[in-house]
């Protein structure tokens, strides 16, 4: 059989068209928690302090983490790597660790017993975040070593990628 | 959480008598409660329309609307388009489309783009290609392209596929 060229019909269709789909959020298994993140409200900033106890406190909180009870992860790495070059500075831990450096760094997790109640102990975690100068351009910031980074400056890296003739293939394209 | 309100809808033509947390969205009523999962919640904000449901024959998105504002109201959501009861219940002209013209791949957006196309059609049958994109423009989907959609509505506006029940 070669369905190459051929409509299929598709196995699939009739229970999403039903409403009959199971998608991630059909799932509830017992005892299942229920994660709210609480992420950066600013772009660039040294965190002073993250108070947890209010929303520790709420009903229905299991548990909130932060960086400090993430000690010894590894950091986020880097979906392609480029030989020679060191993005260790650059790596975000999975909740954010000293300092956030976009709206909506994660930095703190919920675990809950509901939803609801997710959000609403999310609300109470206090962010005591000391605010640093931004850059908004990628053209303009090439001077800047922020603290954030380990004092790694912001061209990461250069890579070099080319084949071929350029110009000939434009001239003979003329 | 706050005391409960009695609500009273009616669900797919089911009554149903609930109380709920006054601040509990719609979707997540018909949802949780109401086990009508095949409404999905993209978004939560508004923007993705893959929770449209109808209220009282209007397309609501059902994550904006409180589900205490649909008190009194009559609920349809996609489980109610299939012609009879159960898994093997007849698929509407619509949806039968939908297959035909490729208009679904990951299918999480499908009952959002159904119940808006099909109050177009309730209310105007013969929605030319102009209107049916006009209204399908208000949900997002991420997976065809939108022609497709497109297309399985207009089948059924231009009477290539019966409309007998959509």
């Amino acid at each position: 059989m070669n369905a190459i060229g051929a409509s299929v019909p598709r196995l699939e269709d009739d229970r999403l068209l039903r409403g009959l789909g199971r998608f991630h959020d059909e799932i509830v298994r017992p005892g299942q928690l229920w994660l709210r993140v609480v992420r950066s409200p600013v772009a660039h900033a040294r965190i002073r302090g993250i108070d947890t106890a209010a929303a520790a406190a709420h009903p229905g909180t299991v548990a909130v983490l932060t960086a400090a009870d993430l000690a010894g992860m590894p950091p986020v790495p880097v979906r392609q790597p480029a030989p020679g070059i060191d993005f260790t500075p650059y790596l975000q831990s999975a909740l954010a660790d000293g300092h956030v450096r976009y709206v909506g760094d994660p930095v703190a997790a919920v675990l809950s017993e509901d939803p609801y109640l997710a959000e609403d102990a999310a609300e109470l975690v206090a962010l005591d975040l000391e605010e640093l100068p931004v850059s908004l351009d990628a053209r303009t910031g090439a001077d800047l070593h922020p603290e954030s980074w380990r004092g790694a400056g912001a061209t990461v890296g250069t890579v070099d990628f080319a084949y071929g003739d350029v110009d000939a293939a434009f001239a003979a394209a003329a | 959480m706050t005391t409960p309100v009695p609500l009273e809808l009616t669900a797919n033509g089911a009554p149903h008598t609930l109380a709920v947390d006054p601040r509990r969205s719609l979707a997540d009523v018909l949802r949780r409660d109401l086990r009508l999962t095949g409404t999905t919640v993209g978004c939560e904000t508004g923007a993705c329309g893959s929770c449209t449901v109808l209220v009282d024959g209007e397309a609501v998105r059902s994550c904006l609307m409180l589900a205490v504002q649909a008190d009194g109201t009559a609920v349809e959501t996609v489980e109610s388009l299939a012609e009879g009861a159960g898994p093997d219940a007849e698929l509407s002209s619509l949806q039968r489309s939908f297959k035909e013209h490729f208009a679904l791949q990951c299918g999480f957006c499908t009952p959002g783009f159904l119940m808006l196309t099909t109050a177009l059609l309730r209310k105007e049958p013969d929605a030319d290609r102009a209107r049916i994109t006009e209204c399908a423009a208000a949900n997002l989907c991420r997976c065809t392209g939108y022609e497709p959609i497109v297309d399985a509505v207009e089948a059924v506006a231009r009477g290539a596929i019966a409309l007998e029940d959509a």
